[in-house]
């Protein structure tokens, strides 16, 4: 295995605001830096979308059968949209860094960290978490089918 | 005391498939279902070998606390007895497959000792497998508190 730091990206906003670190596993290919650039691009419009509500975007980018387990319940992409269009989820702010992408071909898992500001139910959520994208190469375009998030805390 | 329970109610999201029978959805099913059944068996045995073939040298494991953890520290980890898995049990277990990449979630009560103390509070799991070579590896372990 080879951990590398991420090289420059097109989207020089996403170099500024998510420090990125990219392992590699023995199939290191030609293709994975395209990869990796075109996974980061598709995180950093998830946030905008997110920070915009822009549901249209989102349903573009999620699977439709992605789980997403979040404060320890288990959405469906629909629920996950909803909840962003009714305002019950929001994101005051979105911050993410010590992000690793895992490139296996067609599939790609993302993990960070998270100190974003949430907004649930009119709750304020903003304890430290970890999270992990999983992407998968389905008709052609990269889509979400799996976000987890877990609270950083003592047990 | 050993013990496995998991209960299956699976719901597979098939998506493209490219034919044929090693390559079928209910194929690929049956195999991550088995290997989720190795994996946990080999966690309540300590088995470090067989997780060893079946993690991914890259692997991300993330703790029902927010820890991450790596491939060589799980495994030392259950080397020292620094964590175990006195039982394992799992429910509403589902699986969605995508042709060459498998997303495995639902619930677990499993009893886990780590670093001196007992964890046992029900918590939600997803695990990422790929195939790679012809063999399934597990990419990506998290694991999330309920009620948190």
């Amino acid at each position: 295995m080879r951990t590398m730091r991420a090289r420059p990206f097109m989207a020089t906003f996403l170099m500024a605001t998510i420090p990125c670190v990219v392992t590699w596993g023995k199939q290191k290919s030609e293709s994975d830096s395209a990869i990796q650039t075109e996974i980061m691009q598709i995180e950093g419009q998830m946030k905008q979308a997110i920070l915009r509500k822009d549901v249209d975007a989102l349903d573009h980018v999620y699977a439709d059968s992605m789980v997403w387990t979040a404060r320890g319940e288990l959405l469906t992409k629909a629920q996950v949209l909803a909840d962003f269009r009714s305002g019950r989820l929001k994101n005051n702010s979105l911050e993410h860094s010590n992000i690793e992408i895992h490139i296996y071909r067609n599939t790609v898992v993302l993990t960070g960290y998270s100190t974003s500001q949430l907004v649930f139910g009119g709750k304020v959520l903003n304890t430290p978490r970890r999270f992990s994208d999983a992407f998968v190469k389905l008709d052609g375009r990269w889509q979400l089918v799996a976000h987890a998030v877990t609270n950083i805390e003592s047990d | 005391m050993v013990m496995i329970s998991i209960a299956y109610p699976i719901s597979a999201a098939q998506v493209g498939g490219r034919g044929g029978d090693a390559d079928s959805p209910a194929s690929i099913k049956k195999e991550i279902l088995r290997m989720e059944d190795t994996r946990d068996r080999a966690l309540l045995r300590r088995d470090t070998a067989t997780l060893d073939h079946l993690f991914a040298d890259d692997m991300a494991w993330t703790s029902p606390n927010g820890e991450v953890l790596t491939k060589s520290q799980i495994l030392s980890n259950l080397k020292t007895g620094k964590e175990t898995f006195p039982s394992i049990v799992h429910n509403n277990v589902q699986l969605h497959i995508y042709q060459n990449t498998a997303v495995v979630f639902g619930i677990t009560t499993s009893r886990v000792f780590y670093n001196g103390s007992f964890r046992n509070k029900p918590r939600r799991f997803t695990n990422v497998w790929v195939r790679r070579d012809g063999e399934w590896k597990l990419v990506d372990h998290q694991v999330t508190l309920i009620g948190h």
